[in-house]
């Protein structure tokens, strides 16, 4: 599929207007943006909608579902997750040479926490007295899917683009998104769902949970109404009115392969005040991150006016001696679509406490080139990659949206085919209730594939 | 035509940036925050939490900034330091024998506060910004009033980097006693002036040359004389999946609002053309209330003591829009980051909960009417809302009786 797809879904003005203020939705717009060859785009329609409802999980640790070995007999609560409360449906009808396909998103919109998605946690510990309460907002976000076909199932129990986040993680202990996804609804959905609107889709639904240590119920009353739908015909992109310039790109490609771990230690607030309302008293403990195997794409490029010649740009990748001119872009990235593992050992008082492992999120390694060196950034912001069923510090807290390990080598390494980057650089973090540090262990080896270069036009701006 | 009528608009547009206040004089300074806030507060007998219905509460508000925040010094008006973050402080409150109420209280814009001391030393006091949110708790007003200011010297900046601290201190407020810890600091790089901007006049299309431009403008202001009346939220907590995170289910309440007693409304505008006597169509409308206003609330709760409590407005901002022939007065201004009216310390829902796009009441009148000695402006305010936990009604009229202050209609020309 990726071979013959490649798709990326953004969230921007695009070739549809936002759709008009009758119904009193205010519509966000989207385009599909399609690469990889033989595929066309032949149709895209939009509705606004508007979300009510809730996804609500109470659950308690059942000896059945594995809560011994984790230490979570004792845990019992109730996660709610009530979604944002505007939403966008988009549909784009797309053809291969083979096949002809959908691909449909909801896009949640929430670009303000009054308006975004809540996911509220309330545990306790049976006999301890203690609860854990905890609230996470969410932005939106998209669900959806893609098929080759006329219809795709949409809702949060269907297979999405890419690889959501666990939007149900809180600083609590509970279950995984990926416990109770299957019992999660999903809905079928048309081209003409989009195109025309007008309709509800039904994401009601109960089931029973027992997974991951957890027993219990869940329970959605989410519903979905369309607004009026509006279609737009795929047109050819148009030439940029104005002058434009012209620059030269030198992208280098990369297989990136991840090893070693990176351990978080936090100790709870010594201070009642902020370790009491997560119930995180007394507990120490350790996550363990462990990167997943196989390879990553990556890339990293060098962009400047049409001037500046191939050689130079190869410099300011370090794939060649001589100066690096000024003027010149340089942005490198790796996204796998494999999940990293995270492992925590949590202890309470001196006595054992929950332990749990589970895949988190994709990590993501950045590329920049500073001060004569390229520097490996790994970074948390886009999913949580410290999140078990245990609870805990999220990523944000022990990182915020700065690195949460990094490491550097001279530019001129950059010469070799191969390369190793040791990420040891990790960092300390005070997140209320935790304190703790990061222990970076981390190897990045890139093996260079392939050089490639191309010169383009763009506009040339005010 | 078209093209002539684009010309004369950019360069308008061009020209207009050349007459804005002269930049040399801002002195900016990089900075970066640090660090987390965190209040924990219970309810206290000896402060009256009988009175307020209020005893048995007892919680928390965590929050960690981001790091951007920005400070520049303009001369005659001070200091500004702005911190920009989006991260939401977390608020966990718990009733004895009863639930939790867990919120999230969004962050936005914190604008700090600025008391001059002396020369060049300045109180920075954290801005009315955090709150217990939907949950019982202490106002923006008691936290904020609990974090001592940090104390600033711009003569020190000048000649280097500096380091500033809000630390924590003791929470006594209407029916609270607790502490707020606080590690929250700001770094801040060597004050300077920012490198002055080579702008020349706008180059005018040898199309344009000679041609004259026309510029009209308006301005009337009016001062508030009297208020009369009030707006009024009936509320009530939502189904059990909907209600049982703020802890809100079974309860019902009011909220009621009574604005400031005094203000200004100024309404303006100004329109540049090659046709002389444009009418100005766009118009700005803006202006506040202030003093004497009142919040109260009431909420009942099954089996429980009524939460009752009250407290000032503050400032309430006025308004709106204008179109051809009517000018629309709101009370409240739309999209105002940090706006809220609706909090006391009593549980309850948000102004965003309530009055989701912010503003609490409106008016149309005529745009023939402006200039008029007098005018009487009657905003109103219905529906129902729905947001986290609550429902309910809105209802009320308020009156405001203006008078004009000035009204003044110029025309000007020049050549271009």
């Amino acid at each position: 599929m990726r071979s013959a797809v490649a798709v990326a879904v953004v969230l921007a003005a695009g070739a549809l207007a936002p759709a008009a203020r009758a119904d009193g939705f205010d519509a966000g717009s989207s385009f599909v943006i399609f690469g990889g060859s033989g595929v066309r785009e032949v149709a895209q329609a939009q509705a606004p909608a508007s979300v009510s409802g809730t996804i609500t999980v109470d659950f308690h640790g059942d000896p059945a579902a594995g809560c011994a070995q984790r230490g979570l007999c004792d845990v019992s609560g109730t996660l709610t997750w009530r979604p944002a409360r505007r939403a966008s449906l988009s549909a784009v009808r797309f053809r291969t040479r083979k096949h002809d396909g959908l691909l449909v998103s909801l896009f949640l919109v929430g670009d303000d926490p009054r308006v975004g998605a809540t996911t509220t946690a309330q545990t306790q510990r049976t006999g301890a007295g203690a609860a854990c309460a905890d609230v996470v907002t969410g932005y939106g976000g998209a669900i959806g899917g893609q098929a080759f076909g006329s219809s795709v199932r949409v809702g949060p129990g269907a297979r999405g683009l890419g690889t959501p986040g666990d939007f149900l993680a809180t600083r609590c202990p509970g279950p995984l998104l990926s416990d109770l996804v299957k019992l999660l609804p999903s809905v079928k959905v048309g081209f003409d769902d989009a195109a025309k609107g007008r309709r509800t889709l039904d994401l009601s639904g109960e089931g029973a949970l027992s997974a991951g240590g957890f027993a219990g119920t869940v329970r959605s009353t989410v519903a979905v109404r369309l607004g009026h739908g509006r279609t737009a015909k795929a047109s050819p992109p148009t030439r940029p009115r104005g002058g434009t310039k012209r620059r030269r790109e030198l992208s280098a490609e990369y297989d990136m392969h991840v090893t070693g771990t990176a351990a978080v230690d936090l100790t709870a607030a010594a201070d009642d005040a902020r370790c009491a309302p997560l119930d995180a008293c007394g507990q120490r403990g350790t996550v363990t991150l462990t990167p997943p195997a196989g390879s990553i794409e990556t890339y990293l490029s060098a962009e400047g006016p049409a001037s500046v010649s191939t050689a130079r740009l190869r410099a300011s990748l370090g794939l060649a001696g001589g100066p690096r001119p000024s003027g010149v872009r340089v942005y490198g990235a790796g996204y796998g679509s494999r999940r990293l593992a995270a492992e925590a050992v949590f202890t309470r008082g001196g006595a054992p406490g929950c332990t749990d492992r589970a895949p988190t999120g994709v990590p993501g390694i950045s590329l920049t080139v500073g001060g004569g060196r390229l520097t490996a950034t790994l970074q948390g912001v886009e999913t949580d990659l410290l999140h078990t069923r245990c609870g805990g510090p999220t990523m944000g807290d022990v990182a915020g949206e700065r690195f949460v390990a990094r490491g550097s080598v001279p530019l001129a390494a950059m010469r070799a085919r191969t390369v190793t980057i040791p990420l040891t650089q990790g960092r300390r973090f005070e997140a209320g209730a935790w304190h703790g540090r990061v222990r970076a262990a981390l190897q990045v080896v890139l093996r260079r594939e392939k050089v490639r270069t191309r010169v383009f036009r763009e506009p040339a701006g005010p | 035509m078209g093209g002539l009528l684009r010309g004369v608009a950019a360069v308008a547009a061009a020209s207009a940036l050349l007459a804005a206040p002269a930049q040399a004089r801002v002195e900016q300074a990089d900075a970066t925050v640090s660090g987390a806030v965190t209040v924990s507060w219970r309810a206290d007998g000896a402060r009256g939490c009988e009175a307020a219905g209020l005893c048995g509460y007892s919680g928390s508000l965590t929050w960690q900034p981001g790091e951007q925040a920005e400070i520049s010094f303009v001369p005659h008006f001070g200091p500004a330091l702005f911190l920009e973050s989006d991260a939401a402080a977390i608020v966990r409150v718990r009733r004895d024998g009863g639930a939790t109420c867990v919120d999230a209280v969004p962050g936005d814009f914190f604008a700090f506060e600025t008391r001059k001391l002396g020369t060049d030393r300045y109180a920075l006091r954290f801005p009315e910004e955090l709150s217990s949110g939907r949950c019982a708790g202490p106002s923006a007003a008691d936290i904020a009033s609990a974090l001592p200011a940090a104390t600033i010297d711009l003569g020190a900046m000048r000649r280097g980097g500096t380091r500033l601290a809000w630390p924590g201190g003791p929470l006594a407020a209407g029916p609270w006693t607790g502490e707020v810890t606080s590690t929250l600091a700001a770094r801040l790089s060597r004050l300077r002036r920012p490198r002055a901007n080579r702008t020349t006049r706008p180059r005018v299309p040898a199309r344009l040359r000679g041609r004259t431009l026309y510029r009209t403008s308006v301005d009337y202001a009016y001062r508030v004389t009297a208020v009369h009346g009030g707006l009024d939220v009936a509320f009530h907590g939502l189904a059990p999946s909907e209600c049982v995170a703020l802890d809100a289910c079974g309860v019902t309440g009011t909220v009621s609002l009574v604005p400031p007693s005094k203000g200004t409304l100024d309404i303006g505008g100004a329109v540049e053309s090659v046709k002389p006597d444009k009418p100005v169509d766009e118009l700005y409308v803006t202006g506040d209330l202030r003093s004497g206003g009142r919040v109260s609330e009431v909420l009942h709760r099954p089996g429980a003591p009524d939460c009752a409590e009250a407290r000032t407005t503050g400032h309430v901002l006025l308004g709106g829009e204008a179109g051809r022939s009517r000018v629309d007065v709101t009370l409240g201004a739309e999209h105002v980051a940090g706006l809220e009216l609706m909090r006391t310390r009593c549980p309850g829902p948000t102004h965003a909960d309530v009055f989701a796009r912010g503003a609490l009441a409106r008016a149309e009148i005529a745009r023939t009417s402006l200039g008029s000695r007098h005018l009487r402006l009657t905003l109103r305010v219905g529906g129902t809302f729905a947001g986290a936990g609550y429902a309910g009604t809105r209802t009320g009229t308020v009156t405001l009786d203006l008078e004009r202050v000035r009204a003044r209609v110029r025309h000007s020309r020049r050549t271009l």
